[in-house]
C-alpha cells in the first residue's frame, strides 16, 4: 500500500470566491481616472545598511516591514492589510502582518506562510506549513 | 462547491518513490474536515508534479504547476495547469503547456471572465505570462515583461479585465521588483546604489 507523507507545502489559498472587484475606472468627462490600489510584497534589500526586509510597495511606495524578513502573500479588505511572510534568519518562522503589526504563527514549530484570503465574514484564512515530525501543510483560521 | 469551502494547493510526497504529488485540498470552512484531495501525479508510473497555485471560479478549480516524467533517469519537465469540475466526483483536465528549460517555473494563475486561463511564471529565465488564448506562437507564451537575463512573474492579479502582475528581474546590475499593468512594467527599486527586490504577489483596491 502506498503511504504518503506530507512534506511541504507551498502555494496558494483561496476561497471559491475569487471574482475580483472591479476595476475602479470611474467615468466622467469622456475619460476614466483609474483610482486603483496595486500592492507588491516581496522582499527589499538595502545594500547600504546590508539589511533585508519584508516589504510592501503601495503604488510604487515601499514600505519595509521588518529586518531578515520575506513576504509572500497580500489580502486587502476595506479596512485592513494582511500580509502573510516568514523569518528567515537562521531558521524560518510562519508570520502575518495585520496593519504592519507583526503576529508569530507558531513559538514551537518552523515553518512558512505562503498565501491570505479574507472571507465576505471577516475570517482570515493563511495557507503555509510548520515542521511538525516533518513538513506538514494546513492553514490556520483567525490564527489558530 | 462553493463559498463554504476554502482550497488550499501544495504538494506531498510520496513515501515509496520519492516522488512530489502536486496536490489541492479542499476544506468545509464551517467545519475544517477535509472533504477532498486532489492529485495530480502518479508516482508509480514515474511521475511526479508541484502545484504552486491555485484559482477557484464558478467551483472550478484550476490548479498550476510543474509535471515531470521520469523515466530511465531523464526527466521531462512542464509547466502544467489543471482543471477540475465536479460533477459526481471530480474530473481532471491536464494540460502541459511548452517544454522549456529545467530551471523555468510556473508561480501563479488566474482565469477571465471568458474562462481563458493566464499563468505566470518565468520563460527562458525570463518574466513572462502564458494565455490559453494566445495562438500567435511559442506555446502560448507572451513576449516577456522584461529582456534579461533572470526574472519572473512571481503573482498575478486579475481586476476585471485589467491584468496586474508583479514579480522581478535584474538590470544587469541587480534584481529589481517590479509591478505591472497589462505590459507596462513599473521598477519598485533602484539598483544604482546596489539595492535590490523581489516581488512574490500583487492585489489591487
Amino acid at each position: 500500500m502506498k503511504k504518503i507523507y506530507l512534506l511541504v507545502a507551498v502555494a496558494t489559498i483561496v476561497l471559491a470566491f475569487t471574482g475580483c472587484s472591479g476595476s475602479g475606472n470611474i467615468a466622467g468627462g469622456g475619460g476614466s481616472v483609474d483610482t486603483s490600489v496595486i500592492y507588491v510584497v516581496g522582499t527589499y534589500t538595502n545594500f547600504a545598511e546590508l539589511t533585508n526586509y519584508a516589504a510592501v510597495w503601495k503604488n510604487g511606495v515601499r514600505t519595509n516591514l521588518n529586518i531578515d524578513y520575506t513576504a509572500t502573500g497580500i489580502f486587502v479588505t476595506d479596512s485592513n492589510v494582511y500580509i502573510t511572510g516568514y523569518y528567515g534568519g537562521g531558521s524560518v518562522h510562519p508570520f502575518y502582518w495585520k496593519d504592519g503589526t507583526k503576529t508569530d504563527l507558531s513559538s514551537t514549530y518552523n515553518g512558512e506562510t505562503s498565501g491570505v484570503v479574507v472571507d465576505s465574514g471577516g475570517v482570515v484564512y493563511i495557507s503555509g506549513y510548520m515542521d511538525i515530525s516533518g513538513n506538514t501543510p494546513g492553514y490556520w483560521k483567525n490564527g489558530t | 462547491m462553493d463559498s463554504n469551502y476554502l482550497y488550499v494547493g501544495g504538494r506531498q510526497t510520496d513515501d515509496d518513490t520519492g516522488y512530489d504529488i502536486g496536490t489541492v485540498w479542499i476544506y468545509n470552512k464551517s467545519t475544517g474536515v477535509k472533504v477532498a484531495t486532489l492529485t495530480f501525479a502518479d508516482p508509480t508510473s514515474d511521475e511526479s508534479s508541484y502545484v504552486n497555485a491555485i484559482f477557484v471560479k464558478s467551483g472550478v478549480v484550476y490548479a498550476a504547476g510543474t509535471k515531470s516524467y521520469h523515466m530511465g533517469g531523464a526527466e521531462d519537465y512542464y509547466p502544467t495547469y489543471w482543471t477540475c469540475t465536479y460533477t459526481s466526483s471530480w474530473n481532471t483536465v491536464e494540460t502541459l503547456m511548452n517544454n522549456v528549460a529545467a530551471f523555468d517555473q510556473v508561480t501563479s494563475i488566474v482565469v477571465d471572465s471568458s474562462n481563458n486561463v493566464i499563468v505566470g511564471g518565468r520563460q527562458t529565465d525570463q518574466p513572462t505570462i502564458y494565455r490559453s488564448n494566445n495562438n500567435s506562437g511559442n506555446g502560448g507564451w507572451d513576449s516577456p515583461l522584461k529582456t534579461t537575463t533572470d526574472g519572473s512573474v512571481n503573482g498575478l492579479y486579475l481586476s476585471g479585465s485589467d491584468l496586474y502582475s508583479g514579480g522581478y528581474y535584474n538590470d544587469g546590475t541587480n534584481n529589481v521588483a517590479f509591478s505591472a499593468y497589462g505590459t507596462t512594467v513599473t521598477d519598485l527599486n533602484s539598483t544604482s546604489t546596489g539595492d535590490y527586490g523581489k516581488g512574490y504577489a500583487v492585489f489591487v483596491k
